[in-house]
């Protein structure tokens, strides 16, 4: 046996274990785990957030309602105009959840007790995704018409008609079917690779710098404690982007649905 | 469209939007209704073959539409 075989011998990496969790209590038929606890406690922050900023706004905006302006004119200016154009402000109602769901959702991985990125369970990545997929339809239907909506967003103009045989087969299944699951996957994929990652660390760390502490393993266990904190700042980073990212998705989604292309 | 600024088609996060969404989706869907055909034609012809060649045919044709609609 070599020197790593002999050194990582009692070490145990974390695997899918990580994200699954036992039921904490029953509510009926509806067993309750970490992640829908964590959820709703992220759906009521939300919501006393921007109740405290905005249930008595006033023309000079202090204490939370600053906070609160900030948080709404980065949406509107960063997602909502660049697709939406004038009818931004209409969708910022959806749009504003989203984006806060998805951001505080994602930095529970950091938080203290917490300690788990909620959309790491595909569940609620898709459950948002579906919401944005039904509304890109709604919206779809009703600005383009059922046959304009199919038409715009699988033939793309300008193409020598011949490749249209192929094209629309190609452009139906990216834009009707596999749409809702990439901008899921987007997100899930990113948080559960991250908090894997973080958890393997800290393991790396924990297990080498306490439970079986060597003179070999001691240069390991530093380097894991070392990149858990470096991860940890990188992750705060990758939590904010793929909230961006997928409320940017679904701007992208809803504007595919309101205009057509041409 | 008139109003708040910059118009929905002229901006740059459009372009970002179509990289990091259309662009996998269209390749995804390529790979996929390609490979279909491919998988279809290697049953019938007996010819296993044909389901790798379709799948990187998909990938290609997918990737040339992805440069003819986001990338020009």
């Amino acid at each position: 046996m070599s020197a790593p075989h002999i050194l990582a011998k009692d070490f145990e990496a974390p695997g899918l274990g990580l994200f699954e969790w036992k039921p904490l209590f029953h509510i009926g038929p509806f067993a309750v785990a970490k992640p829908i606890v964590l959820c709703a406690v992220v759906m009521i922050v939300v919501i006393a957030f921007f109740w405290a900023a905005f249930s008595k706004p006033k023309l000079v905006p202090r204490g939370w309602q600053n906070v609160g302006e900030v948080a709404y004119m980065f949406v509107r200016d960063e997602i909502g105009r660049p697709f939406l154009g004038k009818d931004a402000e209409k969708w910022l109602r959806l749009l504003i959840p989203v984006f806060f769901f998805v951001w505080l959702g994602n930095l529970m991985s950091v938080v203290p007790v917490a300690q788990f990125p909620v959309n790491s369970r595909i569940a609620f990545p898709f459950v948002l995704a579906v919401l944005i997929y039904l509304t890109f339809w709604a919206v779809g239907i009703k600005h383009q018409g059922f046959f304009g909506l199919l038409k715009n967003a699988t033939m793309p103009p300008d193409l020598p008609w011949a490749l249209y045989i192929i094209v629309i087969p190609i452009e139906f299944v990216s834009t009707f079917f596999i749409r809702p699951f990439t901008h899921a996957v987007r997100l899930f994929a990113n948080m559960f690779a991250g908090h894997l990652l973080i958890a393997l660390f800290a393991t790396v760390g924990f297990h080498f710098l306490w439970e079986k502490v060597t003179p070999l393993g001691f240069g390991v266990g530093v380097l894991g404690a070392v990149l858990t904190v470096v991860m940890t700042a990188f992750e705060l980073f990758i939590q904010a982007v793929q909230a961006y990212v997928f409320t940017l998705l679904a701007a992208f989604y809803i504007s595919a649905g309101l205009y057509s292309d041409h | 469209m008139t109003g708040n600024g910059r118009l929905p088609d002229e901006s740059q996060d459009r372009e970002f939007a179509n990289a990091v969404s259309a662009a996998p989706a269209t390749i995804l869907a390529g790979m996929l209704v390609f490979g279909g055909v491919g998988w279809l034609l290697a049953r019938w012809l007996d010819v296993t073959a044909l389901l790798p060649i379709f799948l990187v045919l998909g990938l290609v044709f997918a990737g040339y539409l992805v440069y003819v609609r986001y990338g020009r």
